[in-house]
């Protein structure tokens, strides 16, 4: 299978299933779902996934895309570094990213200035490379030898993120900007929320704590989440799988939804899919 | 080749759908694009394109107040209903776009015409514009360098602005703002969460009043006399309630939630 | 000689046609102007509404209310801006008075 068919396949499937499915009160059954989690990305290799290939700019000046893979930076700086403070947009292409704000300082040019990171400001062309990736192998390489100190995990990046980040295994910046203090985690908060679902059995248990330890508050409030509870007319587990809500992250940078049970943890081990 | 005009509005309908259920990152207005407004009464109607307005450049010489009271345009888009006649009049757009009042050395230019001649058109399309403005754009880039820069909305602190000088809002024209005194400013005040252990809110009626005089919040915007009796919540806020209704669109935007939520918990 | 009589005679009958139309056109001004000044007096007392009394806040409702009657007969234009403005002020000074009354109350 060529690299491009194997873009386009899941994105004609995806198509194909949004299409059948909106508009329409019916729900999906879940051989349907089965196949939706088969055609989407995170059941690629582990080296690959949140890798997001940054092609709309590039193509137009000449250039290879630039591969970005989220698992180098996550080490080194949470997600509301990037997506708050440097004004990332949380899906690809929003931000539109140009070489004159690299240059600039803009964007990736905060950090790739050549002194916290590299840079092609010193008039190296073989730097251009870096990002510009002609040939991946060396990242995946890279890969292998970063994985292996890291908790294991089934899916995603097999690497289990909140784990390592809770043992210190990685000790990411919070902030880029000393002289902006993270707002205090509010007590109330520490306390994991329960999120229902049809069955007791495969209830939700969701910490903040977590996702306030990489995000900010406005990082999902209030256009993914809106405070107010809802019901679950529109979070469903197909609107997530789509990209919605949870999904925003949860399906191609943050662990796959393959991975039921980190969230529905009393799932039992045959789910069907 | 004419299948691809049909299959893509239908595609952009199913997105759309997909979009209206909420659960994804809204697309965030670009800096000089935040605080814009589209004024679509009557515009179309008179075949012209609706008018945007920009909010970043009027703030920079005039106070809120002077325009959402003095002037009388109202704090809800389209709410106004500004007819041409009444800017040829001389109120609302036409109170400063007159073509004689002079700011800054420049004379402002004149708004609305009885009918359209191919010279007036170019005053037109100064506000009924449609197009993607580059100039407009690269203006607003031109003046916000100058600016205290902000993480959100405009990327321009407003207040620093003003407190450095580097802006100098008008609060007063003549012939149409009532002489006032100097106004007593209320104490600042904390706002008690109901989330425990998230840090409380300052509230400043000395930032507010400066800009907003009191009539424009009170009671309109926020009806409860006694201190505590407004009670609203994030949701509420979010929804484009109390403080909602400038902080999102105007003011800097909701998700700079430490503007807001300073002050540290007690205990 | 004629001709100098008659541009005197001209200039007369100008200089008069000036005075007159000045004249209705000074009336019109005073009379829009004398609403416009007790409008000024009403309202422009909002940044001090905080001091004032709860008599002196029930007096100028009472005076936004009879501006309001003369307001309403202005052209649509001027209705339009000033009953907004005016109903801004006046509900303003309700809103004071109100928690003037209140806060009298519990003590």
């Amino acid at each position: 299978m060529t690299v491009r068919s194997s873009v386009i396949l899941p994105l004609v499937g995806l198509a194909v299933l949004l299409w059948s499915g909106s508009g329409h009160g019916e729900t999906n059954d879940r051989e349907e779902l089965g196949k939706v989690l088969h055609v989407m990305p995170p059941n690629g290799p582990f080296w690959k996934y949140g890798n997001v290939v940054m092609r709309r700019k590039s193509k137009k000046a000449g250039m290879t895309p630039v591969v970005f893979p989220h698992w180098i930076h996550r080490t080194k700086y949470t997600c509301r570094v990037c997506h708050l403070e440097l004004e990332f947009g949380m899906r690809s292409g929003d931000t539109g990213v140009t070489r004159a704000q690299y240059l600039a300082g803009k964007y990736c040019g905060v950090c790739h200035d050549g002194k916290i990171a590299f840079s092609v400001l010193d008039g190296d062309p073989s730097k251009c490379e870096k990002c510009h990736m002609k040939d991946t192998r060396a990242l995946e390489e890279r890969f292998e030898k970063f994985a292996e100190k890291l908790p294991a995990a089934s899916f995603g990046n097999g690497i289990d993120w909140a784990k390592a980040l809770r043992d210190g295994q990685i000790a990411p910046f919070n902030s880029i900007r000393a002289e902006r203090s993270v707002m205090q985690f509010p007590d109330k908060l520490k306390v994991p929320l329960k999120l229902g679902t049809t069955s007791p059995r495969s209830d939700v248990t969701f910490s903040h704590e977590d996702h306030f330890a990489e995000l900010d508050c406005s990082s999902c409030h209030p256009d993914i989440f809106k405070i107010k509870r809802e019901g679950t007319e529109f979070f469903s587990m197909k609107n997530n799988i789509y990209g919605n809500y949870c999904g925003a992250c949860h399906m191609r940078v943050a662990f796959p939804m393959n991975d039921c049970r980190r969230c529905h943890a009393k799932m039992s081990g045959s789910s069907g899919y | 080749m004419r299948k691809i005009f049909f299959v893509v509005p239908i595609l952009l309908v199913v997105a759309g759908i997909a979009w209206a259920q909420g659960g994804m990152k809204k697309h965030k207005p670009l800096p000089y694009e935040f605080g814009t407004v589209t004024i679509n009464n009557y515009s179309q109607q008179a075949g012209m394109p609706p008018v945007v307005f920009d909010h970043w450049v009027h703030r920079q010489y005039y106070t809120c107040r002077l325009c959402h009271v003095d002037v009388g345009f109202g704090m809800i888009a389209g709410s106004t209903k500004i007819r041409s006649a009444d800017n040829m009049k001389g109120y609302y757009c036409g109170t400063c776009h007159n073509g004689e009042m002079v700011h800054n050395k420049k004379r402002i230019f004149e708004s609305c015409a009885k009918e359209y001649s191919r010279e007036e058109f170019k005053r037109c399309v100064k506000c009924h514009t449609f197009e993607k403005r580059a100039a407009k754009e690269d203006e607003f880039y031109r003046f916000s360098e100058k600016m205290p820069s902000e993480r959100f909305g405009n990327r321009i602190n407003w207040e620093a602005a003003e407190e450095k000088g580097l802006i100098k809002p008008v609060d007063y024209l003549e012939g149409v703002s009532s002489k006032k005194s100097h106004l007593k400013v209320n104490p600042d005040f904390a706002i008690k969460t109901k989330v425990e252990g998230m840090p409380d809110i300052i509230f400043s009626h000395k930032k507010h009043t400066i800009w907003n005089g009191c009539e424009l919040c009170h009671p309109d915007i926020f009806i409860g006399v006694k201190k505590g009796t407004s009670k609203y919540s994030m949701v509420d806020i979010f929804d484009g309630r109390y403080c909602g209704v400038c902080h999102e669109k105007v003011a800097f935007p909701q998700t700079d939630c430490q503007r807001c939520h300073t002050k540290p918990p007690q205990g | 000689m004629k001709a100098f009589m008659q541009t005197g005679r001209k200039i007369k009958i100008l200089a008069m046609a000036g005075c007159i139309s000045l004249f209705i056109v000074m009336q019109a001004a005073y009379g829009a102007e004398s609403w416009r000044t007790e409008f000024d007096a009403t309202c422009s007392q909002a940044t001090d509404a905080m001091a004032l009394s709860v008599p002196e806040l029930q007096k100028l409702i009472e005076r936004c209310v009879s501006l309001q009657k003369i307001i309403e007969r202005e052209e649509e234009t001027v209705r339009k801006v000033y009953l907004k403005r005016l109903q801004m002020c006046k509900k303003f000074y309700i809103f004071v008075l109100d928690s003037k009354i209140r806060e009298q109350k519990p003590q």
